[in-house]
């Protein structure tokens, strides 16, 4: 085997490794879709599965990069759909016009490469700093993810049984029924989709 | 049981806030969430997992069945 071939297939087995934990992750809840009765919400997350497998054995083209997203744009139509997933009522067809457009443009825009970030000084700090942050969010994510399975599983059979083990489901869907509630959680909702397709930067040498 | 299973989930949320803060007090060296989100969404699947799941977040508690009838009844 030459340099670049062995190369080139440890670079395939590291993105193997590291995007191994996210496609078990998208599978995982593939499966509580199934159990839960959803097959329109078990496809979503096994065809996000198949194609972060089909990504790392390079079946799917690259990608190009990403293009700036302009801060006045997201705001302008966050504040829309905000004004239109308040007003008009859940479960109803415009809700689901909605937020289907806004998957349909997110999801894409998450395929994109990232742009590169500037080589700066103090590097290793800033990888400590990174690691210790990723470690106390993802202690959290494993508690509250765990916490809701259990309530899931446990709450299934019977209304008494729902009541003493609420998922946090049970516990919005009252909140989300207010047009206060709806306000406050379409305006996060859509703050968190706004960090997760504008950050990302891509390693200087990447 | 109720009661603590709602207590997770507040404890959880005051974490997240205290991670939050945290980030932008040097001394205690761990990173923004900004700054770990550009390093965590750097590669595609991370980022592509969880915008899927964010985006069916939006999907389940506005559009589809937000709560599951008990199988039992």
């Amino acid at each position: 085997m030459t340099d670049t071939a062995r190369r080139r297939a440890l670079t395939g087995s590291r993105a193997w490794l590291r995007a191994t934990p996210w496609i078990f992750i998208l599978a995982a809840i593939a499966v509580v879709q199934i159990i839960r009765s959803q097959p329109v919400d078990a496809a979503i997350f096994g065809a996000g599965a198949i194609a972060l497998i089909a990504d790392t054995t390079s079946v799917l083209p690259a990608g190009r990069e990403k293009p700036s997203i302009p801060v006045t744009l997201l705001i302008a139509v966050g504040a829309v759909a905000v004004a239109v997933l308040a007003l008009v009522p859940r479960h109803g067809l415009v809700a689901g016009i909605v937020v289907g457009a806004i998957g349909v443009v997110a999801v894409p825009i998450a395929w994109l490469l990232p742009p590169r970030r500037a080589a700066r000084e103090g590097e290793a700090l800033r990888r400590v700093r990174v690691r210790r942050a990723a470690i106390g969010w993802a202690c959290v994510a494993l508690l509250m993810c765990l916490v809701e399975l259990w309530s899931f599983l446990m709450g299934r059979l019977t209304t008494q049984a729902k009541d003493e083990h609420p998922a946090i489901s049970e516990l919005l869907d009252p909140v989300l029924e207010t047009p206060v509630g709806r306000i406050v959680f379409v305006a996060a909702w859509l703050g968190i989709g706004a960090l997760l397709i504008t950050r990302g930067r891509r390693h200087p040498d990447a | 049981m109720r009661d603590v299973t709602i207590a997770i989930y507040v404890l959880c949320l005051l974490a997240a806030l205290v991670l939050t803060v945290s980030g932008h007090r040097p001394r205690l060296r761990i990173g923004r969430v900004t700054e770990m989100l550009d390093a965590v969404l750097a590669e595609r699947a991370p980022r592509v997992a969880l915008v899927v799941f964010w985006w069916w977040l939006g999907w389940h508690f506005l559009v589809g069945q937000t709560v599951d009838p008990p199988v039992l009844g």
